[in-house]
């Protein structure tokens, strides 16, 4: 059976509702680093040309096509009566509206270093000693937004929680030893933390996401 | 674990997302409560008993009674 409510047979599937959010936010991600990317590059060669209009127009169309995916996904949401659980969607939605702004702020503090684009969220470059402050600044606000999910989410989202941390445990077991091993036996580079952190969280989010929407 | 969830939630004429906020819970919650894929905590089940007036017994059935 699915999960879809009988009562409300025209609404989009859970799972493509999912896949057009997450399709929208890298969408929205390409697009900025687009921007980024070319803005640096052009600056290196001492000046904007009129193809930066061209490049931002064409990033901007991308934007708005990962926003309207997001926007056709939500629809029709709203938020819920009972106050937990709205303090619930409400924590969601700041979680990712602030996940977004952090993205795009650590995307732009790397311009005029090495790295930009998707890159900017993987790679060790530096980036502005400001936008790390300001970063660095939001992890109370972060950690005052996990502690309000943690109270406020019902037994089968904390469920579906814990069944993608215990995956993510172990896939954090396996992939630290098993890359650390295989660096040390010179058959893979020196192992990146960042990296294994976001295998780590795509783990933990396919987890959560098999067992909440199965 | 069996269960007449939804029997009696369509008795009642509500949707999925009706008896979730009577529930305080999520609508899949209630979901998965309903196909068996999530076996509802006792404060939780004793909610959804309350709500139908009914006993834990007579709602829910682990197959051993």
């Amino acid at each position: 059976m699915t999960e879809m409510d009988e009562t409300r047979p025209a609404e989009m599937s859970p799972v493509k509702r999912i896949l057009s959010i997450i399709g929208g936010g890298i969408l929205g991600v390409f697009a900025l680093g687009v921007a980024v990317g070319y803005t640096k590059a052009a600056l290196a060669h001492g000046v904007l040309g009129w193809k930066a209009v061209l490049v931002y127009l064409i990033a901007g169309i991308i934007l708005l096509a990962g926003l309207w995916l997001m926007r056709k996904a939500l629809a029709g949401n709203r938020l819920a009566s009972t106050p937990r659980m709205r303090e619930y969607q409400i924590v969601m939605i700041a979680m990712l509206l602030l996940g977004g702004v952090l993205g795009a702020l650590l995307q732009f503090g790397a311009i005029g270093k090495s790295e930009g684009g998707l890159s900017a969220l993987t790679s060790n470059a530096p980036v502005s000693p400001v936008i790390a402050a300001v970063l660095l600044a939001t992890f109370p606000l972060l950690g005052w937004l996990c502690y309000r999910w943690h109270r406020t989410a019902d037994e089968h989202e904390q469920a579906a929680y814990n069944f993608g941390g215990i995956l993510a445990l172990y896939a954090y077991f396996f992939i630290s030893t098993g890359w650390w091993m295989a660096w040390r036996g010179a058959l893979l580079p020196e192992p990146s933390g960042i990296a294994i952190f976001w295998l780590v969280m795509v783990v933990w989010t396919a987890g959560w996401g098999w067992r909440r929407y199965r | 674990m069996n269960n007449r969830l939804k029997v009696l939630r369509a008795m009642n004429n509500w949707s999925q997302a009706e008896l979730a906020e009577r529930l305080d819970v999520s609508r899949q919650a209630v979901n998965a409560v309903e196909t068996g894929k999530h076996d509802p905590s006792l404060p939780l089940a004793f909610r959804i008993a309350r709500l139908f007036q009914l006993s834990i017994e007579e709602i829910f059935d682990d197959g051993n009674g």
